[in-house]
């Protein structure tokens, strides 16, 4: 095995050139195929957490500047929303399901109980709010439409708050003041978006217009989609009904927003689909061209070492130890580039994940070892069927004429 | 008899063509016998010479080397046989550059599945015995045309093979290094082995035993051991 490793080596040292191109041109295939499958699964990542706290139907409203004039208004106008258009789309879109607000209290109001305080993100929202967010019942109840009716002094906290303010007791059933008006504690909510959206809390919101005076604003609406109905219909019916009540040309795109997670999922799907083709593509073209180069490497080595081979086969070398040797050459070449590419790209990509470099589209790069080594596998075979056939020209000379070549 | 040669007949493809050198060639060598091989360039000596390294196939005849019939040898077997009973001396040295002195000299041991640490020691003792101790580390370009020669006959030794087949190994070689080279020729027959050597010169062939004289592809005077034969 040494002994076959130094010939190896020798075979391959005698064309550094040559060996180092070949070499570097598979060690980079290798390397941008792992990059791209460990970014290809950071992307993945990072869209699945965006994706799976959310429902897959909601849809998500708000209004922006208009950018073109309309009737004598100049553009450039900032738009608002208040819950009249809230009510309005709930009546009007019929491809709309569970439409709600969600209303931000005013930043700062300190949450207290007994002895323990903090400030905590509070939205006033309509229990359709919580099909939309996915959110999850852990103690009590969600706010339901009494409490929106009679614009209840209720609370629902999010498990960190409960436990920020209530620790190991029961938060249920206790009363919290908010800047200084007390709430009761109808329920304890968890959700899958992660810790953020822990550290919320949700009120009725009537009760939120009426206690923190939200002048019947609302920052952002929220809605399902109807099974069946289209978000194409949606939006256009969403953009006419919006043009009308705000006064801005229907064909203002960047007025209103309209946003449907199973459009953006499609999109995002397609591009894992992109993505997943460009590793193919890579993955083929490294074989290929890994494949050639070997190739090529090798019938050059042979062709000049050919009263090598007829010397060794005058020595005792038979025509398969022949053959061998040049496979084992071909094959040390391709592990050596493939897995220092391999090595590499799967450093990089764990570099990148221990950076904890991340955004909403990108968490977790990670490299699955068995495809990485599947990769180096099927490399490595196919370095054989590269070498295969330099390995039989070598193997096939006649030793008395190549002994008679130098 | 280790060498038994009848009737053999080679012709060489060239462009398609046929072109016959040996025309039905017979010899016979004996085991501890020193032949030199004779004649005119191109009469085809170094043609015979290969057949019996099995290093060539032939079309007729029959050619039988230490009791093994070769005419339906695989590659196989042949590559078994050469490493087992032949050495090879040739006129080019065809040392591997990019080995050392002592790694050249251990090959054919590789191929008789020696292990490492044994060919390093086989290989050191022979070149101590040549007078190149100090020489195994070097590459062939560090060396001499003689030792490179010394060097390449200790490979052919390195097994310890019956036969040593040398084509023209001092054909490279001043006379004094030539007269060197034949010194130790001689002394490898001493030890009881079989030389076949094939030269040009007579002061080289003067060190055999016998001398077997080739002319147009067949063998017209020495074929067998015991004829007494004058260098031409
Ligand atoms: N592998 C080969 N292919 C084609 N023709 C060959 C081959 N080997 C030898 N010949 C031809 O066969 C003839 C005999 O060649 P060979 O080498 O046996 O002669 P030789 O007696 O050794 O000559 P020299 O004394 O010059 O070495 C020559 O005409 C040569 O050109
Ligand atoms: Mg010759």
């Amino acid at each position: 095995m040494i002994d076959l490793l130094t010939e190896v080596f020798e075979g391959v040292a005698r064309h550094r050139m040559r060996a180092a191109a070949t070499a570097f041109g598979v060690f980079w295939g290798i390397l941008m195929l792992v990059v791209l499958l460990g970014g290809g699964r950071g992307l993945r990542n990072g869209l699945d957490k965006l994706f799976a706290d959310t429902a897959t139907n909601s849809a998500w409203i708000n209004v922006g500047r208009t950018s073109m004039g309309f009737e004598g208004l100049g553009p450039g106008r900032q738009l608002t929303m208040t819950i009249d258009d809230v009510e309005a789309v709930a009546r009007a879109v019929p491809e709309l399901q569970n439409v709600a607000p969600r209303h931000s209290a005013p930043s700062g109001l300190t949450f207290t109980h007994g002895t323990r305080n903090g400030a905590f993100p509070t939205y006033g929202i309509y229990p359709g709010y919580a099909v939309v967010e996915r959110t999850q019942v852990l103690r009590g109840r969600l706010i339901n439409d009494l409490d929106v009716a009679r614009a209840r002094r209720v609370v629902i906290l999010g498990v960190r708050v409960a436990q920020t303010l209530f620790g190991a007791s029961e938060a249920v059933g206790k009363t919290v003041e908010i800047g200084g008006v007390p709430f009761l504690v109808v329920g304890v909510f968890t959700d899958a978006g992660g810790e953020g959206e822990l550290r919320r809390v949700f009120m009725p919101y009537t009760a939120l217009a009426q206690t923190f005076d939200a002048r019947r604003q609302v920052n952002l609406m929220t809605a399902t989609l109807r099974p069946g109905a289209s978000p194409e219909r949606a939006t256009a019916h969403l953009r006419r009904l919006f043009a009308r009540r705000k006064r801005f040309d229907p064909n203002d795109r960047g007025a209103v927003d309209v946003w449907f997670a199973e459009q953006e999922y499609r999109k995002f799907v397609a591009l894992m689909r992109g993505i997943d083709l460009a590793v193919i593509v890579v993955g083929l073209g490294t074989l290929v061209s890994g494949m050639v180069g070997i190739s090529n490497i090798m019938f050059v080595s042979v062709r000049e070492r050919t009263a090598e081979f007829g010397l060794r086969r005058a020595l005792g070398a038979t025509p398969s130890t022949v053959m061998a040797m040049v496979l084992s050459e071909a094959v040390a070449l391709a592990f050596g580039a493939g897995g220092l590419g391999l090595l590499v790209g799967v450093g990089l990509v764990e570099a990148a994940r221990r950076a904890e470099l991340r955004s909403d589209y990108f968490r977790d790069p990670s490299i699955d070892l068995r495809t990485a080594l599947t990769a180096l596998g099927v490399l490595v075979a196919t370095a054989v069927v590269a070498g295969y056939f330099p390995a039989r020209e070598a193997a096939r000379l006649n030793p008395n004429e190549a002994l008679r070549s130098s | 008899m280790v060498v038994a040669v009848e009737g053999l007949r080679k012709s060489y493809r060239v462009g398609g063509r046929a072109l016959p050198v040996l025309h039905g060639a017979s010899l016979r060598i004996e085991r501890g016998e020193f032949v030199a091989i004779m004649g005119a360039s191109g009469s085809g000596k170094s043609t015979l010479l290969s057949i019996l390294g099995l290093l060539e196939s032939y079309d007729a005849g029959r050619y039988t080397l230490a009791g093994h019939d070769t005419r339906s040898l695989t590659e196989e077997r042949a590559a078994r046989l050469r490493n087992a009973l032949l050495g090879f001396v040739f006129q080019s040295f065809h040392l591997l550059s990019h080995k050392t002195a002592w790694e050249n000299v251990a090959l054919p041991l590789a191929y008789a599945g020696v292990d490492r640490a044994e060919r390093r020691r086989r290989a050191l003792s022979l070149l101590a015995r040549l007078g190149l101790a100090a020489r195994a580390g070097h590459r062939p370009d560090e060396l001499s045309g003689g030792q490179r020669q010394r060097v390449a006959i200790a490979r052919a030794l390195a097994n310890n093979p019956p036969v040593i087949l040398a084509d023209e190994p001092t054909g490279n070689l001043d006379s004094k290094t030539s007269a060197e080279v034949m010194q130790l020729f001689r002394e490898i027959h001493a030890k009881g082995r079989t030389i076949v050597l094939v030269t040009h010169e007579p002061a080289v062939a003067a060190s055999a035993d016998r001398v077997i004289l080739v002319r147009d592809g067949r063998v017209v005077r020495g074929d067998a051991s015991g004829e007494t034969v004058q260098s031409p």
